[in-house]
C-alpha cells in the first residue's frame, strides 16, 4: 500500500512539475507574442501611459509622431498617402498596419526595462517614452515616385542592392493616416483598395520581367548560349496553343542578347522548353518565389507553381502560366543582377533608439540568397544595359548615366495589361534597384520605364 | 518540538507581515486613503490567531503546517477579491472564517474518524441525492448547472459531495479489494461524474474522476485499474466532443483560441493576457487590469494574482500546494491504518486534482474548466469544502500520543 501511495505522490509531483515548467516555457518563449497581439487591451492602456514613439526616416525628418495639442495627445503624420501605406496607421477603433502595427512594441517601449529605473519613473510621475523607430525610406524619393504613378494603381520599390535597405516602397492609391478615422468606411469597401500595400502584397503575373530567371538559368545550364541563334516568326505554336509576340513581331534570326533586348517570346520559350520544369522550378526557388520572406511589414509569398504540362512550361518561360510575384520579389531578382549574383535581405527598420536618442538596435546588412554566379550576373546585366540602350526600355534612358533594365507587359485577362519595369543604375556601380508595376495601363516600355526613370534620375541625381 | 513551534511561530509572524503589507498597499492606494482594507487585514489577522490558539488549546495542532500555508493562500486569496471587488471581500472574510471554524471542528471531529466512518452506505446515498436534487431544482450560474438557491442564497452542493464523497470511499475500499467490489464502487463513482456531468459541470466530473481512480488504486494496487480508467477518460471525451457542442467549445477554444477571440476565446485570451502583463514580477498590486477578466474573483483568480503578483508569486503559490498534498501523501505512507491512509490519499488527490486543473485550465495548459481555486477563490461553499477536507487530513496527522 507504501507504494502505491509512493506511486499517486509522484503522479501528482509531475502534474505539477509539468505545469511549472509549462508556465515557465510561456514566460520566456510565448509572453512576448501575446503581449503584442491586438486584442490585448492592456496595450491601449499603455499607450495612455506612454508616449508613442516618433518613425523617422533614413535622413531624420520626422514621418509620424505624438504631439501634446492641448490636454489631448495626438497622433500626426508626415508625407500624406505617399508613405501612408507604409507607416501605417493607429487607431483604438481600427487598430494598427504598416510601422505601427509591426512595431508596436517597439514605439510603446514595451520591451522588458530595468524595473528600478521604472519604479523610480513611477514615483516621480516620469512620462514614459517609447522608442523611435527609424526606417531605411528616403522620403522625398517616396514622395516622387509616389507622383510618378500619378494616382494611377500600381507600386513602386526602390532598394539599395549592396544593402538590401529599401528606399521606397510605394503603393498607388495610397492613404493620408491622419484621416483614417474619417475615411475608413470609404476606404475600407473602395475598389481601388488604398488599405493594401500593393508593393509587398500585390500578387502580380510578372510577364516578360520573369525572364531573367530563365535567362540565368539558360545562361548556367545550356552550354554555348551566346553563340546560339533562335528563330523567331512572331509566334510560337506549343502543342497546339500559339504564343505570339508583342503585337505580333517576327524579331527573325536574333541572338540571345538580341532576344533579351527586344523580349522576344519565341526565343524564351525555345529556353524554357529546354531547360524544362525542374530547372525552371528550382531557379525560381533560388530566387526567392515559393519561400516566405521574413521582412519587417508582412508579404505575400510570390509563386511559381511547377509547370506540369509542355503548354503551362511554355508560358512560365515568359513570366505568365499562374505565376504571381509582388513588385518587392521582382525588385530583389534584379538586385541580384545589380549585386554580382548576390540578393542582400531586404528591410525597411534601420534601427531603433530609446528616448534619450541612445540606439537600442542597429539593423544590419545579411545576404540573403545567392542564385546565380558573378559572371552570369555581369552578363544578364550587359544584356539589361542593351534593353534601356536600344530595346524595349529607352523611355528609362538617362543622359550621362548606363541604366540596366527589363520591361514587362503582362496580359491579363479581359483587360489592359500591367506594364512592369525592373531595373538599376549606374550599371557599373549599382547604387539603387527600381520595380515598377502600372496596372491595366499598356506596355511597360511606354508606361512603367518613365516611371523608374524619375525614381532614378531623382536618387542619382 | 520546541524547535518545530518555534519555526511555526516564525512563519505565523510573517504570514501576519505579509498579510499587514498587503492590506496596507490597498489602503494606500486609494486617495483619500482609506484605511477599511487594513481593517480587514487585522481582522483576518485575528481570525488567524484565535484558529492558531484555540487549536493550541485543545491540542489539536497536527501538522500545524496545513493550517498555516492554507491561511496564507486564504489571506493572498482575500487581497485580491478585496482589490478586485470590496463586496466580495466582506463576504468572503466570513466565509474564510467560517471555514476556519469548520477546520478545527473537522479536526477535532477525526481524532473519532473509526466511529465516523463507519456509515459509508449513507454517505454514498446522500452524496448522490444531492447531486440528483441539484439537477431537478438547479439553477443554472455561469453555464453550468449546479447551484441551489435557497431563500437568496445560494450554494454549490458538488462541493460538499467531494466530503461525503472521500469518506464513503475510504470506508467503503478499507476492508474490500476483490473486483466485485471494485466493479460496485466503479458504478458508483460512474453516477457521480455522470451526474455532474448532466450539470455541465466538466471541472468537477473530472476532479471526482480522477479521484475515484486513485482511491481503486490505493485499495487494490493493481495498475490495471488506473490503465482501465484512462481508457474510459478518453473515450468518454471523444464520444462527448463528438456529441455535445459546449464540450466542443471548451476544447476549441483550448485547440485554438486565436480563432474567435471575443466569443469562444475569450476567457482564455483574457488570462493569457494576464498572465503574460504580469510577467515574473507583476505590475504590482493594484496595477493590473481585473476588469478585462471574466470570473476574476472565481475560477480566473489565478490569472489576476499573477498578473498583480507576478510568475514568481503564482509559482511559489503552485509550490504551496504541491508541498500541502505531499506532506498529505508522505504522512499516509507513515501510518500503518488502511483507513487513514485511503482518506488521507483521496483527499489530498482529490484537491491536487482540482488546484490542477484550473490552473492549468486558465494558463491554456489544458482545457479550461470552471472550478475553483481551493482556498483562493472566492465563494462559501469552496471555502468551507477546502477547510473541511483540510480539517480531515490535519486530524489524521495527528501525533498518535494526542488523540
Amino acid at each position: 500500500m507504501r507504494n502505491n501511495i509512493r506511486n499517486v505522490l509522484i503522479a501528482v509531483v509531475l502534474m505539477f512539475s509539468s505545469l511549472i515548467a509549462y508556465l515557465l516555457y510561456f514566460e520566456f518563449f510565448m509572453r512576448d507574442t501575446l503581449l503584442a497581439s491586438d486584442y490585448n487591451r492592456r496595450l491601449w492602456e499603455e499607450e495612455n501611459r506612454v508616449v508613442r514613439g516618433s518613425i523617422v526616416d533614413r535622413n531624420g525628418n520626422t514621418i509620424a509622431e505624438t504631439v501634446q495639442d492641448g490636454g489631448e495627445r495626438k497622433r500626426v503624420y508626415y508625407g500624406g498617402p505617399a508613405i501612408g501605406p507604409v507607416v501605417g496607421y493607429n487607431s483604438q477603433q481600427y487598430g494598427r498596419s504598416g510601422i505601427e502595427a509591426a512595431y508596436n512594441k517597439e514605439l510603446l517601449g514595451l520591451e522588458t526595462k530595468n524595473p528600478f529605473l521604472l519604479f523610480k519613473q513611477n514615483i516621480l510621475g516620469i512620462k514614459d517614452r517609447g522608442y523611435d523607430v527609424i526606417l531605411t525610406i528616403d522620403s522625398s524619393l517616396q514622395k516622387t515616385a509616389y507622383e510618378a504613378l500619378d494616382g494611377r494603381k500600381g507600386a513602386v520599390v526602390a532598394l539599395n542592392p549592396k544593402t538590401g535597405e529599401i528606399l521606397a516602397l510605394v503603393s498607388s492609391p495610397g492613404f493620408d493616416p491622419n484621416n483614417i478615422e474619417k475615411d475608413w468606411e470609404m476606404m475600407k469597401d473602395s475598389k481601388d483598395s488604398p488599405l493594401l500595400n500593393r508593393a509587398i502584397q500585390g500578387l502580380y503575373p510578372p510577364g516578360s520581367v520573369f525572364k531573367l530567371i530563365p535567362l540565368s538559368a539558360a545562361i548556367e545550364k545550356i552550354g554555348g548560349l551566346e553563340e546560339r541563334t533562335f528563330k523567331c516568326t512572331g509566334s510560337t505554336d506549343v502543342d497546339g496553343l500559339v504564343i505570339k509576340d508583342y503585337n505580333g513581331t517576327a524579331h527573325g534570326n536574333i541572338d540571345i542578347r538580341r532576344a533579351v533586348e527586344v523580349s522576344c517570346n519565341a526565343t524564351f520559350i525555345n529556353i524554357g522548353l529546354e531547360l524544362g520544369a525542374d530547372n525552371m522550378y528550382a531557379y525560381s526557388g533560388r530566387f526567392g518565389f515559393n519561400k516566405n520572406l521574413d521582412f519587417d511589414l508582412p508579404t505575400k509569398m510570390s509563386v511559381f507553381p511547377y509547370p506540369t504540362s509542355k503548354r503551362e512550361l511554355a508560358l512560365s518561360s515568359i513570366g505568365q502560366a499562374d505565376i504571381l510575384a509582388t513588385p518587392l520579389q521582382m525588385a530583389l531578382v534584379t538586385s541580384a543582377v545589380a549585386n554580382g549574383g548576390t540578393i542582400m535581405r531586404p528591410y525597411i527598420v534601420k534601427g531603433i533608439t530609446d528616448s534619450e536618442g541612445r540606439i537600442s538596435y542597429n539593423r544590419q546588412d545579411e545576404p540573403y540568397l545567392s542564385p546565380i554566379t558573378e559572371s552570369t550576373a555581369a552578363k544578364i546585366k550587359e544584356m539589361m544595359i542593351g534593353v534601356v540602350k536600344n530595346g524595349t526600355g529607352t523611355a528609362a534612358k538617362i543622359s550621362g548615366v548606363d541604366v540596366a533594365g527589363k520591361t514587362g507587359t503582362a496580359e491579363v485577362e479581359g483587360k489592359k495589361s500591367h506594364a512592369w519595369f525592373v531595373g538599376f543604375a549606374p550599371a557599373d556601380d549599382p547604387q539603387i534597384v527600381v520595380a515598377v508595376i502600372v496596372e491595366n495601363s499598356g506596355s511597360g516600355g511606354q508606361v512603367a520605364a518613365p516611371v523608374a526613370k524619375q525614381v532614378l534620375n531623382k536618387y542619382l541625381k | 518540538m520546541a524547535k518545530a513551534s518555534r519555526y511555526y511561530r516564525a512563519m505565523l509572524l510573517s504570514l501576519y507581515l505579509f498579510l499587514t503589507i498587503c492590506f496596507s498597499l490597498l489602503s494606500l492606494h486609494e486617495t483619500p486613503i482609506n484605511p477599511k482594507p487594513l481593517y480587514m487585514g487585522l481582522g483576518l489577522i485575528a481570525i488567524i490567531t484565535i484558529g492558531f490558539i484555540t487549536m493550541r488549546i485543545f491540542a489539536l495542532n497536527g501538522d500545524a503546517m496545513l493550517f498555516l500555508l492554507s491561511n496564507f493562500l486564504c489571506g493572498i486569496g482575500l487581497v485580491m477579491i478585496y482589490r478586485v471587488n470590496e463586496s466580495l471581500a466582506y463576504r468572503q472574510f466570513i466565509w474564510i472564517t467560517g471555514g476556519i471554524a469548520t477546520f478545527i471542528v473537522f479536526t477535532f471531529l477525526f481524532k473519532y474518524y473509526s466511529y465516523v466512518m463507519k456509515y459509508h452506505w449513507l454517505f454514498g446515498a446522500t452524496s448522490l441525492m444531492l447531486l440528483f436534487i441539484t439537477i431537478i431544482f438547479g439553477r443554472e450560474i455561469g453555464g453550468s448547472t449546479n447551484w441551489i438557491v435557497i431563500s437568496g442564497h445560494s450554494f454549490q452542493p458538488s462541493e460538499f459531495v467531494k466530503i461525503l464523497f472521500c469518506i464513503a470511499s475510504a470506508s467503503f475500499l478499507k476492508d474490500r479489494n476483490e473486483t466485485k467490489d471494485v466493479l460496485l464502487y466503479g458504478s458508483f463513482v460512474a453516477t457521480v461524474v455522470l451526474l455532474l456531468f448532466a450539470q455541465k459541470d466538466l471541472g468537477t466530473a473530472l476532479i471526482f474522476f480522477m479521484t475515484g481512480i486513485v482511491f481503486v488504486y490505493v485499495a487494490t494496487g493493481k495498475p490495471v485499474y488506473p490503465l482501465i480508467g484512462i481508457i474510459l477518460l478518453v473515450t468518454g471525451a471523444v464520444l462527448s466532443y463528438l456529441i455535445f457542442s459546449h464540450v466542443r467549445v471548451r476544447f476549441e477554444a483550448w485547440l485554438n483560441p486565436w480563432m474567435d477571440v471575443p466569443g469562444k476565446g475569450y476567457q482564455i485570451v483574457q488570462s493569457l493576457f494576464a498572465i503574460g502583463a504580469g510577467g515574473l514580477f507583476g505590475s504590482g498590486l493594484g496595477l493590473g487590469h481585473p476588469e478585462y477578466i471574466p470570473a476574476v474573483s472565481t475560477d480566473l483568480i489565478f490569472s489576476i494574482l499573477v498578473e498583480e503578483f507576478g510568475l514568481l508569486v503564482g509559482l511559489a503559490v503552485i509550490a504551496i500546494y504541491l508541498f500541502i498534498f505531499v506532506r498529505a501523501y508522505i504522512s499516509a505512507m507513515s501510518s500503518n491504518d488502511r483507513l487513514k491512509e485511503l482518506l488521507l490519499t483521496g483527499i489530498a488527490s482529490m484537491l491536487a486534482f482540482q488546484t490542477f486543473i484550473i490552473i492549468g485550465g486558465v494558463t491554456k495548459f489544458i482545457p479550461l474548466t470552471g472550478v475553483t481555486l481551493p482556498f483562493i477563490s472566492y465563494g462559501g461553499s469552496s471555502i468551507v469544502t477546502s477547510f473541511s477536507l483540510l480539517g480531515i487530513m490535519n486530524s489524521l496527522s495527528l501525533e498518535e500520543g494526542t488523540k
